[in-house]
């Protein structure tokens, strides 16, 4: 462990903050008693063995989502490789085009749904609790499930390609090619059921990441004081669960389709192809930034570090940051300029464009600023050399990106090989070589020694020079007419030499992967809690010594750059004299603190070690997985063990004994656990909450969409069934969300019979109106198969049955601990997140009648 | 009954960060508001919003009305945060989050201004 943290020799000192001035005092004193370390230890033991599969702690969790999000980097390399070794000679015929088909479509698959996202999340999970002063993220065992979720469904996905069952149409997987009549095998059933799951992972680990950072920074962490990663990663968590409920409902309607023969996209029944693109790039081009993002983020965290200087602009750049994360969503249609759309409407994507190119070179100038103003730069660490590659490529790709948003060159380039180098130098750019300077920045955090510079240098300039030899004639190539997705072409053509360079520079990209993988295995030596520590002499709190239960006490901070600026915090944390010195009631436990100020507001205490979240993750990736293969019995027990596992994760929580309020120092005495809206699971819901509204809200634009594109297919007034029904069902609905509101008075007064009749009577409501729903129009001779306008219904419909059972489940979860004590007042968190998601459930439900019985007679 | 809640606990930030992100919010309604106005107007050629009038068509001169209603209400919640950072006690992260909510109301009115531009130069349905 290192205590190494000096302010730089030279740096500009920033005014002591205020709050420094008026609490000179430590908050509590020292030394502390030798036995709150050892209980410290004993509450974050972690197992060993092969029981370290229990673990749940950010840094074991972090450190095997990294590994494994890097394998999934050296699979999807060789299948590149495989493609380039095809395409380096004309006429070759050394892979056939079926097998061609499955390699591109699982190298885009698995870069950016198993390498890309899972990475940058993989970082965060590992670096921010650090980096916040926190020992732990809120929701430990939900990193856990995420990432075993990820990892076995990953993994089994990946495998698909060694039976020849790998998806083979492309990685946006455009149907009407992907539906049943051209993709009749179950290659493409896989990627929608596999996809759409590891989906769910990423969209857990979001909402885990998004509470973490606003309720667990250390305190005096305003929002003006947090660093940049944090508040990248705060809009990465935003973009994650706005966008990827599009493309899960994306995948969930052509599953349907190939399953249950629904037409949402078969033009001949009322459905439409385009359905497909809006949806999918309307999740596709948010995740271009959600995988840039992060990576820019760690950028700004490094380039302080290296040049011994704050971030030049930090406000503009958060500004630059929220901004992207809006704008990108405003970009889905520019991959849609060949589709026939309006003029007008294209150029509203285009504007889009070029205006998301506003604060992305706000960032690149705040970072050469940062630079220009170093004060010790040379000789260029190898992080800061691939930092230096990053600016070099990413800017060459933000031009190309710049001229395919001109629709009239777009046209001429779309679907060639120059839309193939700009994707590479936007994404291999702009996330694949920050994330290898941020393997060598901040590997002394989480081994024993550092890498080596010498093998860093070699690993950097075989991956730019052959990165630049791969992808730079592409450019070329795709100008000289080359479409993309082609297995060979004839010699003729002309794009053997083009072609053939790229392939060279391909393997170089490999050459310099394989010193990097050889550098880890010399100097790589995983140590949490004994760690190479601060080498680079940086100023944020992830340099802090830290053990395996994290910091020693959590710090009082006052500036960007603590380690820079509060001389002596180091050394303080190190020996306990800032807050939460000890492991109150002998459990693991970290300080949450209020979202915009970051004052302590509570102690939560934590998870350790266990099977649950394994064995759910087991279940949901089989359930998920069998699924597709058509063994229904298999992947109902897979079901079943999921919901268990969960049932028994969540049994536990929030129980125990009422913990008494705990000293945390500087005379500040806070409660030990919260319930109601404005605890870390209130925020939990409300993120679940929004994440459900946006899968709500893409079935929306699903229904108007192909009403706007087929109104033929639309049933007149007339012929639509009677609103007795609906009528009644909302009142239903409106009724068992009173009752469920109820309940908590009864909660409240103690009325435990009520509570539990109250809960049940609701849960009968609002099956009642969901079943009524779907049977009304069944009874009125509507089929699901008979057009794109019933298909729609049946989906509105279904996912409004589907939450209702959810709520249902939540309900019976909610009654069966009252009924063996394990709910009170003060112990509400179960009945208070059951409450929140009937309610949505609730609203949802109404909306949709509104959608399926007003809107036809408003508009018809 | 309303359950009692810790006052401390009590968190403004729901408020506060939809102050923060008024201008990207008005943006995003702007934007999908003026997507599905053209988009309407060119799949039904016969409704109102495709009828001519002072040269460009209803749907157009919708959408420039958007647009002003959109600068108005960033202006408006750029103004309102700056009035807050004055009033409230805590100087620098107010002023700090007064400054965020003004630099992005600025951002996203000058995304507007182009995509409004195009309605001048380009076929609402070509």
């Amino acid at each position: 462990m290192s205590d190494n943290a000096q302010p730089p020799a030279t740096a500009t000192p920033q005014a002591p903050p205020v709050g420094a001035l008026l609490t000179p005092k430590l908050p509590n004193p020292s030394p502390r008693p030798q036995e709150e370390e050892g209980a410290l230890l004993r509450a974050w033991w972690r197992p060993s063995g092969w029981r370290l599969v229990t673990v749940v702690d950010n840094a074991s969790i972090g450190l095997l989502y990294i590994a494994t999000a890097f394998l999934f980097f050296l699979l999807a390399g060789v299948l590149a490789l495989l493609m380039r070794t095809q395409l380096a000679a004309p006429d070759s015929h050394l892979i056939g085009h079926a097998l061609y088909n499955q390699l591109f479509t699982m190298h885009g698959t698995v870069m950016m749904f198993l390498f890309a996202v899972p990475a940058v999340e993989a970082i965060a999970v590992l670096l921010l609790p650090n980096m916040l002063g926190a020992r732990d993220l809120p929701f430990p065992r939900l990193s856990a499930y995420a990432y075993w979720a990820y990892a076995v469904g990953g993994l089994v996905f990946f495998c698909s390609i060694f039976f020849g069952l790998a998806p083979d149409g492309g990685w946006f997987m455009y149907p009407p090619l992907t539906g049943s009549q051209y993709s009749p095998a179950m290659n493409a059933d896989l990627w929608l059921l596999g996809i759409g799951f590891i989906e769910i992972s990423a969209i857990a680990g979001a909402i885990e990441l998004a509470v973490g950072i606003l309720r667990t920074r250390a305190p005096g962490m305003s929002l003006d004081k947090m660093p940049i990663f944090a508040w990248v990663m705060l809009v990465f968590c935003g973009m994650v669960i706005i966008a990827f409920p599009a493309v899960i409902v994306a995948t969930a309607l052509l599953e349907l389709e190939r399953a249950f023969d629904m037409p949402f996209f078969i033009t001949q029944r009322g459905g439409d192809p385009l359905l497909w693109q809006h949806l999918f790039w309307f999740f596709g081009h948010p995740e271009v930034y959600i995988i840039f993002l992060p990576a820019a983020g760690m950028v700004s965290m490094m380039v302080p570090a290296m040049t011994g200087v704050p971030l030049v602009g930090y406000r503009w750049v958060v500004m630059a940051v929220v901004g992207t994360g809006f704008l990108s969503f405003g970009l889905w249609v520019h991959h849609m300029f060949a589709t026939g759309i309006p003029a007008l409407s294209l150029s509203f994507a285009s504007a889009a464009s070029m205006a998301v190119s506003v604060p992305t070179a706000i960032q690149v100038f705040a970072w050469i600023a940062t630079i220009a103003a170093a004060l010790r730069l040379r000789p260029l660490k190898t992080p800061m050399l691939f930092i230096l590659g990053f600016f070099f490529i990413f800017v060459l790709g933000g031009l190309t990106g710049v001229m395919v948003a001109v629709i009239p060159f777009d046209l001429q380039a779309h679907d060639s090989y120059f839309v193939v180098a700009h994707l590479h130098y936007v994404l291999f750019g702009g996330m694949v070589f920050p994330l290898f300077a941020a393997f060598y920045f901040w590997t002394p955090l989480v081994s024993r020694r550092a890498l080596s510079e010498r093998l860093g240098r070699w690993a950097f300039w075989l991956m730019f020079v052959g990165f630049n030899v791969t992808f730079f004639p592409m450019h070329f190539t795709g100008l000289a007419g080359m479409p993309r997705r082609v297995y060979t072409y004839a010699e003729s053509q002309g794009w053997g030499l083009l072609n053939m360079v790229s392939t060279v520079g391909a393997y170089l990209i490999a050459a310099g992967v394989l010193v990097f993988i050889w550098d880890l295995a010399r100097n790589f030596r995983p140590a949490i809690g004994r760690n190479a520590g601060n080498v680079w002499n940086a100023g944020t709190l992830e340099w802090l010594p830290s053990e395996i239960y994290g910091v020693r006490s959590i710090p009082r901070v006052t500036s960007r750059e603590p380690l820079w600026d509060q001389p002596g915090l180091a050394r303080d944390v190190a020996a306990g004299r800032y807050f939460l010195p000890s492991a109150p009631s002998g459990t693991r436990s970290t300080l949450v603190t209020s979202a915009v100020d970051a004052q302590p507001d509570y102690v939560l205490p934590l998870p350790g070690p266990g099977w649950l979240p394994l064995l759910a993750a087991l279940g949901t990736a089989g359930f998920f997985l069998l699924l597709t293969f058509k063994m229904h019995a298999l992947a109902a027990a897979c079901g079943v063990l999921a919901v268990a596992s969960l049932w028994r994760w969540l049994w536990d929580a929030d129980t125990g004994p009422d913990y008494a309020p705990v000293d945390i120092g500087a005379g500040e005495r806070v409660p030990m656990m919260c319930s109601g809206a404005a605890s870390h699971y209130g925020w939990a819901m409300t993120l679940l909450v929004i994440v459900c509204a946006s899968i709500f809200g893409s079935l929306c634009f699903a229904y108007l969409f192909l009403w706007t594109t087929a109104p033929g297919a639309w049933p007149d007034v007339a012929e639509l069934a009677g609103v007795g029904r609906p009528v009644l069902s909302a009142c239903l609905l409106l009724g068992g969300s009173a009752l469920v509101a109820r309940c908590g008075h009864w909660l409240h007064e103690k009325q435990h019979g009520l509570f539990r009749a109250g809960m049940v009577t609701g849960a009968v409501l609002l099956g009642v109106a969901s079943g009524l729903e779907l049977h009304g129009h069944w009874a009125h001779g509507l089929r699901p198969q008979a057009s794109a306008y019933a298909a729609a219904v049946y989906a509105v419909s279904g996912l409004q049955a589907f939450f209702a059972l959810i709520a249902m489940t939540m309900g019976a979860f909610t009654v069966a601990r009252s009924v063996a004590g394990r709910l009170s007042y003060t112990r509400r968190a179960c009945y208070h997140a059951t409450m929140m998601m009937w309610h949505y459930t609730v609203a949802q439900g109404l909306l949709g009648l509104g959608l399926m019985h007003a809107f036809p007679r408003l508009v018809g | 009954m309303k359950l009692p809640l810790t006052p401390r606990l009590t968190s403004p930030f729901g408020r506060d960060l939809l102050l923060l992100i008024a201008g990207p919010l008005i943006w995003m309604v702007h934007f999908l508001g003026i997507y599905i106005v053209n988009a309407l107007a060119c799949a039904r050629p016969d409704s109102a919003f495709a009828m001519q009038a002072g040269g460009l068509p209803v749907s157009s001169w919708v959408i420039i009305a958007a647009s002003v209603a959109a600068w108005m209400a960033m202006a408006a919640a750029a103004r309102h945060a700056a009035r807050r950072s004055r009033r409230e006690n805590a100087p620098d992260g107010a002023r700090f989050r007064a400054w965020l909510t003004g630099a992005l109301c600025v951002l996203s009115a000058l995304a507007v201004v182009w995509q409004t531009v195009p309605v001048f130069l380009v076929a609402a349905c070509g």
